[in-house]
């Protein structure tokens, strides 16, 4: 299916949402994403990949705590659900079957 | 921390973030902000923040109109209108239909006026360009062949400006199969100074600098070489009247003048070989044969203006004839306003242009008034929609907008298709009114400015029914579906049908009077025997003294009835002026008399009747070169009675007037009859025979054109060239045909919106009239009692708009009528069409619809609810 497919920084930012485990929200993805892949993204490509994933029906978002750095702002939280585990299952297990198929001396002489 | 942050940035993110997701992004930006302004300078930061929030911009969070309350209504206005639109097919198919018809016509005048404005616009220079005319102070007649001491003079008296001339010859190009170029040119170094052409090869600034350059058109130069990469090589210019040959370095090429610029050429020679060719000619003031070009920086054309009398006095002196005087003539004007310039062949008239205007936005007004007629008519229709709007809490506000909302859509409709229309029939108009009209003068700025226009229009038309709609009181507009006066004629209405009957009838009458007076023109006997008569152009020199034989020859062929050879065509140019006096005149200066080159077969060919006197007896002898024929004209100016075998002086030479000529029509009817003396000369002359005219018998042409070119090509190589001489003189009316033409097709529109408009209305009428026709039916009234129940007020306002339209057509026919040195006389008789026309269709309209009406029950028709 087209609409429900995960795309590659998709499944990166559904995989984060993930560890932050309910303290998701546009900075922290951003700066977990710096921090294990090295990758700097503009916040607002973290915005529109968090609200393609929650339209896809992988995450669900509530308004979550305003504090005064934020300006009287309030977050938005992202918590993956259970489809989106499914999705992220999935894209693992396709993956691995994937990896099994390779030829077995394909880096042995690397 | 908020005061760090510009406020235009965060309204920048509330105007460009829907509002579910500003929250979101404007606390993660300033919760970035406040990170990056521990780590970095304040103004780093902000920067750093400015820039997020200006690249945030994504298309999921942009804020969503359609959650707007106005757009939800203006989409159900749009959509009533369409329903409304499409269930009364019929009604709004006659809306649409007038307004494509006027916004069609509008849009071709438009193009039109577009089109002729531009003319010679591509001259980056033009603004400051001036051509300089030979100028008769006391009777104003301008001139426009100069002299070239003009320009020379001009250049050393005012050096701020750079003068140009152009003078025309007739030369013959290359050696092998030579080209007879008729529009080359001697012109001075600064050409391409002065005028913007398009160079494929050569420098324009220097091209013209030496003796012995020649600049050719790409093709002429593809005529003569099949190449334009000929740039340096040599070729043979033979100048044609002196059979003086130059060896000319081709210096540049390039692409052909567009046709909308007066500056036309095919070749241009420079300046400095005209002098070594004429001389001491040149340096006469009364040897005009340029023309003269000034350009002026910063305008100081009228510094110019003021020091002429100056300057004639410095070099003429005492020479100088009394009436002397030198104009300048803006550039842009020299295509519309040349008209009294003899000799002028451009079509550009200021006076149609405004003329044209004039018409386009009458078409105009008459197309909008016609909708905002019909429109306010419906709208009684539709009082009960209007009035559940309002008592569902529409404002007036919003009953405004929808009807300018449904306006704008019938407008740009109309208009759209209208401008399809005349954009598909654009090659057949230009064929029909023989005007070159192009849809790529139009740039993207006049195509908004169109589509702005539609929009404005569109909301103008909207207001009246919208006001009017606004006045109904909401409790009658849901009650009764026809309301009280609007029913009937109310004043606007009427005051809208008049104006479209005063167009239509002005109309009408000028076209009437514009035709005729083509047709006069077309028609008028020019006083000399054009029929039958074919004409010979005699291009070759060689050819010239040969004439003698040829005539002989063509003479043998079955079906030449006559043959004469002339150095004057038919219509004539007259380019050949000399002076005039005799003795005893007591003339200071000498008056002047157009000299035309005759043999002794011209009158009797062309069937002019002698006043006194003889013809010529025979070609060239002592007896002729002394003897003169002239014209009625002539004689009316030379006082001296009897004039017969009485001497003349004629450019400097004592000649015995033989005979006398009835006036004939040698030009067009655009100018009089002048002075002409008729004289034989023998080849070599600019005044000897170049033409020659036969008087054929048109039933046998394709049989005799043959025999014809095949006795031409016995004696001269140059190709067979030939016309009618009453098609030629029905080409100089060109301009008036084309005028009479456009004049009549914008008529036809006119009276096409006129009629479909009133089709409309009354049938608006006659459905609100339903009941009463129909209860007058039962108690007897027949169909001309009710014919005259519903056309009393039409006629009322026919009546009036007739008597207001008649003398305005009348002076302004009167002052077209003006421009013409022979017209018709405007008679009484030409409004009775134009007001029969008006009438007779008026009348079959309502009788059309009366007939449809009576048709119907009318018991039947009384009992509806």
């Amino acid at each position: 299916m087209k609409g429900t497919h995960l795309g590659e920084f998709e499944e990166l930012v559904l995989l984060v949402v993930g560890i932050l485990n309910g303290n998701a929200y546009g900075i922290t993805v951003m700066d977990e994403i710096k921090q294990h892949t090295g990758r700097k993204v503009s916040i607002s490509t973290i915005h529109s990949t968090l609200a393609r994933l929650e339209k896809k029906g992988f995450i669900e978002s509530h308004v979550g705590g305003a504090s005064p750095t934020r300006g009287g702002r309030s977050k938005r939280i992202y918590k993956i659900n259970a489809e989106g585990q499914q999705a992220l299952e999935k894209a693992k297990i396709q993956r691995e079957k994937l990896w099994n198929l390779l030829p077995k001396n394909l880096f042995s002489h690397g | 921390m908020a005061k760090d942050i510009p406020n235009w940035a965060m309204k920048f993110l509330k105007l460009t973030c829907a509002p579910q997701h500003l929250d979101e992004l404007q606390g993660d930006l300033l919760e970035l902000f406040v990170r990056d302004k521990e780590e970095m300078s304040l103004n780093k930061a902000r920067r750093k923040f400015i820039w997020r929030a200006l690249s945030s911009l994504r298309w999921y969070r942009l804020p969503r109109f359609e959650h707007l309350h106005a757009i939800t209504l203006y989409k159900s206005f749009y959509k009533v209108a369409i329903r409304h639109a499409l269930k009364h097919r019929s009604a709004s198919s006659i809306q649409v239909l007038g307004l494509m018809l006027g916004l069609a016509a509008t849009f071709y005048i438009g193009l039109f006026v577009h089109n002729e404005l531009q003319y010679d616009h591509m001259h980056e220079r033009g603004d400051h360009i001036y051509r300089v005319l030979r100028q008769n102070t006391q009777t104003g007649a301008r001139v426009e062949a100069t002299s070239s001491l003009y320009g020379e003079a001009l250049e050393k008296e005012f050096p701020f400006i750079s003068m140009c001339r152009m003078g025309n010859d007739l030369v013959k190009l290359g050696e092998i199969n030579p080209i007879l170029e008729k529009e080359f040119y001697w012109a001075d170094s600064t050409f391409f100074d002065l005028f913007s052409f398009q160079f494929i090869h050569g420098d324009p600034r220097t091209c013209l600098d030496e003796i012995n350059s020649i600049v050719l058109t790409q093709s002429l130069c593809q005529q003569l070489f099949g190449t334009v990469d000929v740039l340096g090589k040599t070729m043979q210019v033979k100048v044609y009247d002196s059979d003086d040959v130059f060896p000319m370095n081709i210096t540049g090429i390039i692409k052909d003048p567009p046709t909308q610029t007066h500056i036309q050429f095919r070749a241009l020679g420079s300046m400095p070989n005209a002098k070594e060719l004429y001389g001491n000619l040149l340096n006469t003031w009364g040897f005009s044969w340029v023309r003269t070009y000034i350009y002026t920086p910063e305008n100081r054309i009228q510094e110019v203006r003021d020091g002429i009398a100056q300057l004639i006095l410095k070099y003429l002196g005492d020479q100088a004839p009394k009436n002397f005087g030198i104009g300048f003539q803006a550039f842009y004007d020299v295509y519309h306003d040349s008209q009294d310039i003899d000799g002028n062949t451009f079509k550009g008239s200021k006076k149609n242009l405004a003329i044209f205007s004039i018409i386009g936005m009458l078409i105009l007004l008459i197309s909008l008034l016609n909708y905002i007629n019909l429109a306010t008519a419906r709208s009684i229709t539709r009082a009960k929609e209007v009035g559940i709007r309002k008592v569902l809490g529409a404002q007036k506000r919003a009953v405004t907008a929808q009807f300018i909302v449904e306006s704008t859509l019938f407008t740009l409709g109309g208009g759209i298709a209208g401008i399809l229309l005349t954009i598909i029939c654009l090659p057949a108009l230009n064929r029909l009114f023989q005007i070159d009209l192009k849809l790529a003068s139009l740039s993207l700025l006049n195509w908004s400015f169109i589509f702005v226009l539609l929009l404005f229009l569109g909301f103008l038309v909207g207001i009246l029914p919208a006001v009017m709609m606004n006045k109904i009181p909401r409790i009658s507009q849901t009650k009764t579906a026809i309301p009280f006066k609007t029913a009937q004629w109310p004043f606007t209405r009427k005051l809208f049908i008049g104006i479209q009957y005063f167009v239509t009838i002005g109309l009408l009458i000028s076209t009437l009077v514009i035709f005729q007076q083509y047709n006069y023109l077309k028609n008028y006997n020019l006083g000399f025997d054009s029929q039958q008569l074919l004409h010979i152009p005699v291009d070759d020199r060689n050819m010239q003294s040969h004439l003698m034989s040829i005539k002989t020859e063509m003479k043998k062929i079955n079906g030449v009835y006559g043959i004469t050879a002339t150095g004057e065509n038919l219509p004539s140019e007259l380019n050949n002026t000399w002076d005039l006096n005799w003795d005893g005149s007591g003339l200071e200066n000498p008056l002047s008399i157009d000299i035309v080159g005759v043999d002794k077969d011209y009158f009797k060919l062309l069937d002019i009747d002698f006043v006194e006197g003889k013809n010529f007896l025979l070609g060239y002898d002592r007896d002729s070169a002394s003897s003169v024929i002239l014209n009625e004209k002539a004689q009316d100016i030379i006082e001296k009675t009897p004039l017969l075998n009485q001497q003349v002086h004629i450019g400097g030479k004592n000649r015995n007037v033989i005979g006398i000529v009835k006036n004939y029509h040698n030009k067009s009817l655009h100018t009089e009859i002048r002075p002409l003396a008729y004289m034989i000369f023998p080849p070599g002359f600019r005044v000897s025979a170049d033409n020659l005219f036969l008087k054929v018998d048109t039933k046998d042409i394709p049989n005799l054109l043959p025999q014809l070119k095949a006795t031409w090509q016995d004696f001269s190589t140059e190709p067979f060239k030939y016309n009618f001489v009453d098609d030629a003189f029905a080409q100089a009316y060109s301009l008036e045909r084309r005028f009479s033409f456009l004049i009549g097709a914008f008529t036809i529109i006119a009276i096409s919106i006129a009629v479909v408009g009133l089709f409309g209305m009354v049938s608006f009428i006659v459905q609100l009239k339903l009941k009463e026709i129909s209860i007058r039916r039962i108690l007897g009234a027949n169909a001309v009692h009710l014919l005259q129940l519903l056309s009393r007020d039409m006629v009322g306002v026919f009546i009036i708009a007739a008597i207001c339209a008649l003398p305005l057509s009348y002076l302004f026919l009167k002052q077209w009528l003006a421009n013409f040195a022979y017209s018709v006389s405007i008679q009484g008789w030409v409004v009775l069409p134009g007001i029969l026309i008006c009438l007779v269709l008026s009348l079959s309209i309502i009788f059309f619809h009366l007939q449809r009406a009576t048709r119907l029950n009318p018991s039947e028709v009384i009992s509806r609810e």
